[in-house]
């Protein structure tokens, strides 16, 4: 049996986020949710920033969560700004990174949605 | 010795239609090239690039004459500099207007004096090309006095106890 073990950043990684709004009846559709990761991504890192390539695997209108895949060496610039957004539209608005793992599996069952039965 | 250790960029502003002078506000010089730079880093690298950038960021010498400016950063920054100056679109006149210009980097060097050694040496090698730019004789006799003073070396003393041998 054969160990691989490698040291560079993992090629992408995946985030589960949702985007939160103050005003509860706001919903966007996935292509207003990507300009708002944009215009995250622009006013922290600029131009330069914003063209890091970011692509939404799913995408779910009414909970406004998605899962979002970008290359390994941007990660944590996209969670930065994700998370330092707070404005979109003059709307307040939160982003929640829920799950950040280089592995696509990983956000498929995490422990963190074990349901553990309390008797 | 712990200190901080910058880099010096040496850039040439060339106007579309070859100003001869820049005619800027005075006072306003240095800060007029300052907020174009840090409004163009605030553009391509963001609120990220501006806190990087701003502590080391300082114009350290602009001629009006050569159109030459000399601007300094932090050595761990070096890149973010020159990766923003060519974007320079425009910078503003004296009178509110916008004009066209483009910044060419031409040295990057690790103290002002490295980079004043360069430029003299650049001026040196710059001179005779100006030379075949020159209308009228007596331009051209001027331009090849200046080039003729530039480049006079300092002859050495002579040495009274040395015996001379003839050869």
């Amino acid at each position: 049996m054969k160990r691989i073990v490698s040291k560079d950043d993992a090629p992408y990684y995946y985030l589960k986020v949702s985007l939160e709004f103050e005003d509860e009846t706001v919903a966007v559709d996935i292509l207003t949710f990507r300009t708002v990761i944009m215009k995250a991504m622009m006013s922290m890192y600029g131009e330069v920033g914003a063209a890091i390539q970011i692509d939404i695997l799913k995408y779910e209108g009414e909970t406004m969560s998605a899962i979002l895949r970008v290359a390994g060496s941007s990660a944590v610039k996209l969670w930065g700004a994700l998370t330092l957004l707070s404005y979109y539209d003059e709307k307040p608005c939160a982003f929640r990174v829920h799950q950040v793992s280089p592995f696509l599996m990983a956000l498929a069952s995490s422990s963190r949605q074990l349901l553990m039965s309390t008797v | 010795m712990v200190r901080f250790k910058h880099r010096y960029v040496l850039a040439e502003i060339e106007f579309g239609n070859d100003l001869l002078i820049y005619n800027l506000v005075q006072q306003g010089r240095r800060n007029v090239l300052y907020a174009a730079v840090r409004d163009i880093v605030e553009q391509l690298h963001g609120s990220y690039g501006i806190g990087l950038l701003t502590p080391g960021l300082s114009v350290k010498y602009i001629n009006e004459y050569t159109r030459m400016v000399m601007v300094r950063c932090r050595r761990e920054h070096l890149k973010l500099l020159t990766s923003a100056i060519p974007f320079i679109k425009h910078l503003p006149d004296g009178k509110g207007g916008q004009l066209l210009c483009f910044l060419r980097t031409l040295h990057v060097g690790g103290s002002i004096r490295a980079c004043q050694k360069w430029l003299i040496q650049h001026n040196r090698q710059v001179l005779p090309t100006l030379l075949l730019r020159c209308t009228g004789e007596e331009e051209k006799s001027r331009m090849r006095k200046s080039i003729f003073d530039s480049n006079i070396v300092k002859e050495e003393p002579w040495n009274a106890g040395s015996t001379e041998t003839a050869t």
